[in-house]
């Protein structure tokens, strides 16, 4: 039973969670960690998490995002491959790639961290851009490497970046920008969905700070600054006045009140539960701890990561699981490796297509992911991915994957696949209703495993993660 | 009524609530519940013709002298037009609509348009799908519109689907709902052994009772899902359409309109499109083909409604984002013109002509002037046969049309 | 690798099968006939294909390059050393022991006299006769591996073969699947009907068999050389028996299928038989399909496929050094269209209406069936060329083939001002599109090369772009439009524009009888264009298949290898010496 999250005390909710007889630290708890985190993890990553603490992971998983994060982007020679087709969509294979193939256990090769791509997608949809209005691809890569880079950075500096972003600009019809009629889009979207939230900011706000984005344009899918049609009068937005321009104008936004509360809220409801809303005062450490680090996400989110609310029963299966998180995760924690324009698509077709958020609000989330079209296309999707002809697991087949981890009889195989898949175990009847359906199964050994796996899928249980 | 056991045994097969004994899952019970409650809600099938459809050769004056002498070769002859009356046909090709007609349903809407009309392809159907002009804001749709102002609080369904390959047309869209494009039956179709799949997961995914609202509102969405899976595989399985629908593209995507109908989904908005209608040469064999197509399809989809008795609760429009220059152009066909007919199909329409033919002397630019507004027809549509009020979708109170069965 | 491992399971399985067919009870008599297959078969199987020689096809693949190369790789290797095929080889040498001889002798004793395999609508079955090159190693042999099978069974608890007895000949088997020994004859059947009268003739002697049928004889006739596999079809019985329902004169849906193999229909609607003859060699495999014509049967709407008097001919194919692809054929295409309601359904019709009313549209108010299709020759080809880069900048990331269509004008002075004239109002639109989009824009020009006037666009660079090697994929193409004599190309290159003119003037001979339809494909230029694109083809690779990069470039490694194996590949279809042909050809490396 879920507790009443308004009942809990914030302090003991964003203190170090420290494993318990009554909460040890196992393998379940770490796939949680895994899939809140990343997208899943292997049976042999969770053995290796299982020998550290979790606050101690939480900060080697902050640490090797960050450095993956500074990494050059030049050298991602899939991209490069991918953009020479000029095709939005095969980019969107290609960051499927990327979230499915990189590692936890960070280090000085890895270029990717599962985190620091979970966060990417994160202000994906927190800075929400479509391809199909952008219509470039390069453009769509440009800013997706720009979010990489600020994923765990400074809020502030992605802020001034994104402003200045062309997908961006174009995405909300600001390329041009005349001091005679100011194009309110970019600056509205500033305050009410990128900023400060509805209720912060009034309509004279949102015209002033268009006033200071006059002048800013994009040519020839480059940011530019038009000094002829730039408003250099005074402007007075949320009560400040002078001559600002467009920076000037983002840092009086950046620096209102509401603003870490706003992220850290949102924050919270990517991280730890879809529903309720955090009351005020679980808000308020974290956005508290983000205007002490000056706007940076990565300590807030190791904060969160290592937190006990994260690990209670209030975090713990109440999320609905996103179409990313369900395709991906399950390739990714079953060593599986497959086509991933086939994902691409499926993922679309179950409302996820990467790269083309439904509008600039990103997507919804929590119960919105959930009807009977996504609900059936969820299954489906499975079904194809367990049974396609490019898919392997463990460069092979699920009944190597089964037998490299030791769990070929299906009492053994059922446990295995509900600790590593499932955030709340299933009951006893459950588990022999599994067990019933590979032992009843046609076909051969991984065809059994296949019918196990996509059923398990297919309950309801498992699309809470 | 169907009762909960009935329609356990319908949807997953008897073998499984034997096995289930008592222990059936509450969540499969709840949605069993919602499936049988009996479905009368209207709903609306649109059917877009894009590229500009020739309404003065769809409906034609063929008494005019000015008609035939605008169209020397073009022009439908008396003898050739499906006689609506002593003065307007139909062309030859769309027996369907004339058969819709005389088993009254079938009302033709005529001289539909709006003022100003622009002439380009784009700008036209933007005003059609948005009901604004160029200088407004335009991120949402009329019916898009409508989705917003009536969503109920859990609805499971999806509130509207677009059927086709095509881009998504801008009538849907709207600020918070995301309307699918489905290109096949298979999204609502569970595709890999089914039956076997959904008698496990009812049985294994009942069992963990809980107080969790969430997880409870999970299972009750698969429970809807799973029956929904069961009706259109039953219904697509052994679906006996009341009449052969033709072998063209339209015809095939109403047929899985009316599956989809049948199969229980509470989807109240449906949408189609047949592209081709840009007829600036050799118009004849093309125009009649398209003719042929659409009015196939359309009498087709209305029998078969009917042959399931959805026949009350269905009503289907066509229109298309402007009609054609009267005068034909050298190529044998016909330039952008503005208005035309809007013809609405259903058991409940006011059969016949409703409103003048646009005069054929009393000319803008070349091309017959409309005297009703589109957004009339939509008003009529919104406030009798959807029930919600037109105003604030519109952005304005419209006078209907009576061009529906009081 | 597994299809190594198969290839070899498939021979040894056929090998114990056909040895395992076995039987004491053989007609010493019997043990020298010399009748042919055909003899045997009754008159009224109306389709028989036969290996003369399996043994010799064995020794052709065996001593062939490509199995050299395969058993070179490492792959190759590693497979050999797996457990499945380690156990495969125990079991194999336990069958050489028992039966006293290598597995490759047994094959070549048991086989050696040929396999024949034919269908018999009467009774709905098929019977395949092998005859061994030895009748007592045979029947030895057969004891054995019978026996084997037997024991084998019974340990595992499954019925052992059971065995029935006609005319004192031992019968093995059961219901559909049975067989027996003959002298050197096995004889296999899925019906005992068929079974039986194959056995009657082969102890009575002389019946009516399909050697008397004047069909088959005209078919064996029309042999040429020694095909490795042979076979026949009466289909002039099976249509008149109303047993090809597909060869009914409907009208297709398919303006594609129609335009490639339309006049092959036109054959097999009056064709008395077709013939299929499989010729493997060294340096080639060929796949000949032949059946009699008569050009008395091209239906009046057919004869744009045949051409008048049906000699319509392909040219030779304007192909070059840096050639992928060229298909080269007769169609007149023109009059298709113009016939299309002779040709097609009623839908497709349709559709071909509003085709052909946009397509009018398009090409300004002229009639597209009559007026532009019908300004083209009849004789057309499509060319695809790998593009040479090197002197090239910007250098596009994703490097393209270069295609073109060539072909002749009938009525050049005035067509070529008609074409250039859409050419470049083509251009013309293509620039406005691509101004929306943000594309580069194409600069028109006009280049005399060899007293040939060629049209042509070629995208401009944006400056930062000018020297860049991972150009956008536009910089692949430079549309062009040339005349030479009566020629005319739309090339995607000047340069492909400038290499088919060459063509033109370097005259060329015909290569073989005049072809309706060649296509040449070089798996040497094929594999150079693929190995231009390595890098674009180890991601794609790495997307489709969701692995890693090293995993992708050895995949990728291994396919552009195996590309260097072959020559290449060739299709023809002709109509000559009263037969409409169809060549398939792969050709290999020696």
């Amino acid at each position: 039973m879920p507790q009443d999250i308004g009942a809990i005390d914030p302090n003991w909710a964003w203190s170090t969670f420290k494993p318990s007889t009554e909460q040890p630290w196992n393998r379940r708890l770490a796939a949680h960690l895994c899939r809140r985190a990343g997208f899943g993890a292997t049976s042999r990553e969770l053995n290796d998490l299982v020998k550290q603490s979790p606050a101690e992971i939480a900060h080697a998983f902050v640490e090797n995002a960050k450095q993956a994060s500074q990494r050059d982007p030049e050298t991602d020679s899939l991209a490069t491959a991918m953009l020479a087709t000029g095709n939005s969509q095969n980019l969107a294979a290609w960051w499927l790639h990327r979230m499915l193939n990189s590692p936890w256990s960070g280090g000085e090769a890895a270029s990717t961290s599962p985190l620091l791509e979970k966060l990417t997608l994160f202000w994906h949809g927190h800075f929400a851009t479509g391809a199909e209005k952008v219509d470039d691809a390069e453009m769509m890569f440009t800013q997706n490497q720009l979010l990489r880079h600020h994923a765990l950075g400074n809020f502030g500096a992605m802020t001034q970046e994104i402003s200045r972003d062309p997908a961006m600009l174009i995405y909300l019809d600001s390329t041009t920008n005349r001091k005679a009629h100011p194009n309110e889009n970019y600056a509205r979207e500033v305050m009410e969905l990128f900023c400060l939230g509805e209720g912060n900011y009034t309509e004279g706000d949102i015209q002033e700070l268009a006033r200071c984005f006059s002048g800013w344009e994009v040519r020839r899918k480059k940011f530019r600054f038009n000094k002829y049609q730039h408003d250099t009068g005074v402007k007075t937005i949320l009560g400040k006045s002078g001559k600002f321009g467009g920076e000037e104008g983002v840092n009086v936004v950046l620096n209102q009140k509401a603003l870490p509360r706003f992220i850290a809220r949102k924050l919270i409801r990517f991280f730890v539960f879809d529903e309720p809303a955090a009351p005020e005062q679980l808000v308020e450490p974290l956005a508290r701890l983000l205007r002490q680090s000056e706007l940076r996400i990565g300590p807030v989110v190791e904060r969160i990561l290592a937190s006990n609310l994260f690990y209670s029963q209030s975090t713990v299966g109440r999320k609905v699981r996103s179409p990313v998180e369900l395709g991906i995760g399950l390739l990714r924690c079953l060593h599986g490796s497959t086509n991933l324009e086939l994902v691409a698509r499926g993922l679309e077709e179950i409302g996820q297509a990467v790269f083309y958020p439904p509008n600039v609000k990103g997507w919804d989330g929590g119960r919105t992911w959930i009807n009977t079209s996504t609900l059936l296309g969820r299954s489906n999707l499975i079904g194809q991915l367990l049974r396609h002809e490019t898919t392997r697991f463990a460069g092979n087949n699920l009944e190597m994957l089964a037998q490299q981890n030791g769990v070929s009889a299906s009492d053994k195989l059922v446990a295995w696949l509900d600790e590593q898949l499932l955030a709340v175990p299933f009951d006893g009847t459950a588990r022999a209703g599994l067990i019933d359906v590979v032992e009843t199964a046609t076909g051969n050994k991984s065809q059994r495993i296949a019918e196990l796996i996509h059923t398990m899928s297919t309950v309801p249980q498992f699309h809470l993660a | 009524m169907t009762t909960r056991r009935s329609f356990l045994t319908q949807t997953i097969g008897t073998s499984a609530v034997v096995s289930l004994g008592a222990a059936v899952p509450e969540f499969l019970l709840q949605a069993g519940v919602a499936a049988s409650q009996p479905n009368d809600e209207t709903i609306l099938v649109m059917v877009q013709l894009s590229g500009g459809n020739d309404g003065l050769n769809t409906v034609a004056p063929f008494t005019q002298n000015a008609y035939r002498k605008a169209r020397p070769t073009l022009a439908v002859q008396s003898s050739d037009a499906l006689k609506i009356d002593s003065s307007y046909g139909f062309h030859p090709a769309a027996q369907g609509l004339s058969r819709l007609l005389e088993e009254n349903r079938l009302s033709i809407i005529q001289g539909v348009g709006y003022a100003n009309p622009n002439r380009s392809h784009f700008e036209s159907m933007d005003i059609w799908h948005t009901c604004r002009r160029k200088t407004a804001v335009r991120t949402d749709g009329w019916l898009g519109r409508y989705l917003e102002a009536n969503q109920s609080g859990q609805a499971l369904d999806l509130p509207a689907i677009h059927l086709g390959h095509e881009k998504q047309p801008l009538a849907l869209s709207s600020q918070s709902i995301r309307v699918p494009s489905v290109k096949s039956l298979d999204r609502f179709r569970l595709k890999d052994q089914s039956k076997k799949l959904s008698e496990a997961v009812t049985r294994i995914g009942g069992t963990t009772s809980s107080g969790d609202d969430l997880l409870g509102f999970v299972q009750s969405s698969t429970g809807s899902a799973l029956s929904a899976s069961q009706q259109i595989e039953a219904a697509s399985g052994n679906y006996k359409p009341g009449i052969t629908y033709p072998d063209s593209g339209l015809a095939q995507k109403l047929k899985t309109v009316a599956q989809l109908i049948d199969s229980g989904l509470k989807t109240r908005i449906y949408y189609v499109t047949l592209d081709g209608f840009d007829t600036h040469s050799r118009q004849a064999p093309a125009h009649a083909a398209l003719l042929r197509e659409l009015s196939g399809a359309l009498e087709s989809f209305v029998t078969d409604l009917n042959e399931h008795g959805h026949g009350d609760r269905v009503l289907t429009m066509s229109f298309s984002e402007f009609g054609r220059r009267l005068k034909e152009n050298a190529s044998e066909g016909t330039d952008h013109g503005a208005a035309a007919p809007v013809f609405l199909a259903g058991n409940r329409v006011a059969p016949g002509l409703i409103g003048k033919h646009p005069s054929l002397t009393d000319l803008q630019d070349g091309d017959v002037k409309f005297h009703t507004n589109f957004r009339q027809v939509y008003a009529t549509i919104l406030d009798k046969w959807l029930g919600v009020e037109s105003a604030p979708i519109l952005g304005g109170k419209f006078a209907s049309v009576p061009a529906l069965q009081s | 690798m597994t299809r190594h491992f198969s290839a070899a399971s498939l021979l040894c399985g056929l090998l114990v099968t056909a040895v395992a067919h076995s039987n004491a009870n053989a007609q010493a008599d019997l043990n020298t006939d010399e009748r042919s297959a055909f003899e045997l078969l009754p008159a009224s199987c109306l389709a028989v294909a036969q290996m003369p020689h399996p043994d010799q096809l064995l020794t052709t693949l065996t001593e062939h390059n490509v199995w050299k190369k395969v058993q070179q790789q490492p792959q190759y290797n590693e497979a050999i050393s797996n457990p499945g095929y380690m156990m495969f080889l125990g079991i194999r040498t336990h069958i050489e022991t028992q039966i006293g001889m290598k597995w490759r002798e047994a094959y070549d004793t048991l086989l050696g006299g040929g396999i024949t395999i034919a269908f018999d609508p009467e009774t709905e079955g098929v019977v395949a006769l092998v005859r061994s090159a030895d009748a007592d190693k045979l029947q030895s042999t057969a004891n054995t591996l019978i026996e084997l099978g037997r024991a084998d069974a019974r340990s595992k608890g499954n019925e052992p073969l059971p065995e029935d007895e006609y005319r004192e000949v031992t019968v093995y088997g059961k219901n559909d699947a049975r067989f027996a020994i003959v002298g050197p004859w096995i004889v296999m059947s899925n019906k005992d009907e068929l079974g039986k009268k194959v056995l009657d003739t082969l102890l009575d002697g002389a019946r009516a068999s399909i050697q008397d049928s004047d069909n088959f004889a005209a078919a064996r006739k029309s042999i040429s050389g020694e095909p490795t596999v042979w076979s026949w079809v009466d289909l002039g019985t099976i249509r008149d028996a109303g047993l090809a329902k597909g060869l009914e004169p409907n009208r297709t849906e398919n303006p594609i299928a129609e335009l490639l193999f339309g006049g092959v229909l036109t054959n097999l609607r009056q064709t008395p038989y077709v013939t299929a003859s499989l010729y493997v060699t060294g340096k080639s495999t060929r796949l000949e399909l032949s059946a009699p014509h008569d050009n008395q049967w091209v239906e009046e709407f057919r004869e744009y496929w045949f051409g008048p008097d049906g000699n319509g001919t392909a040219d030779p194919p304007l192909d070059t050094e840096s050639t992928i692809l060229s298909i080269s054929t007769y169609r007149k295409v023109s009059e298709m269209w113009l016939r299309a309601g002779d040709l097609f359904d009623e839908r497709m019709n349709d559709e071909l209406a509003k085709a052909d009313a946009n397509l009018t549209t398009f090409f300004a108010g002229k009639d597209f069936g009559e007026d532009v299709l019908g300004s083209f020759g009849p004789a057309m080809q499509i060319l695809v060329n790998r593009q040479d880069f090197n002197d090239v900048m910007p250098k596009p990331a994703l490097k393209l083939p270069s295609f073109a269509l060539a072909g002749h004008l009938e009525n050049a002075e005035e067509t070529q001002t008609e074409l250039r004239r859409t050419f470049q109002s083509m251009v013309g639109f293509l620039n406005i599109i691509g101004a929306m989009q943000g594309n580069p824009q194409l600069d028109q020009d006009i280049d005399i090369y060899r007293d040939n006037k060629i049209y042509t666009a070629s995208f401009v660079p944006e400056p930062d772009e000018k020297e860049s090697e991972r150009a956008r994929i536009q910089f692949n193409f430079s549309p062009s439009l040339a005349f030479a004599q009566d020629w005319f190309f739309i090339a995607s290159t000047k340069q492909m524009a400038k290499d088919l003119v060459d063509a033109t003037q370097n005259a060329q001979t015909t290569r073989g009888a005049a072809s309706n339809t060649a296509i040449r494909l070089n798996a040497n230029t094929l594999s150079e264009a693929l190995d231009d694109n390595r890098d674009q083809l180890v991601a794609q690779n790495m997307i489709k298949k969701g692995q890693t990069r090293e995993e992708s470039q050895h995949e990728i490694g291994l396919l552009l290898e195996s590309l260097t194996l072959f020559k290449g590949m060739s299709f023809d279809m002709k109509t000559t010496g009263g037969e409409l042909k169809l060549e398939l050809s792969i050709q290999t490396k020696n």
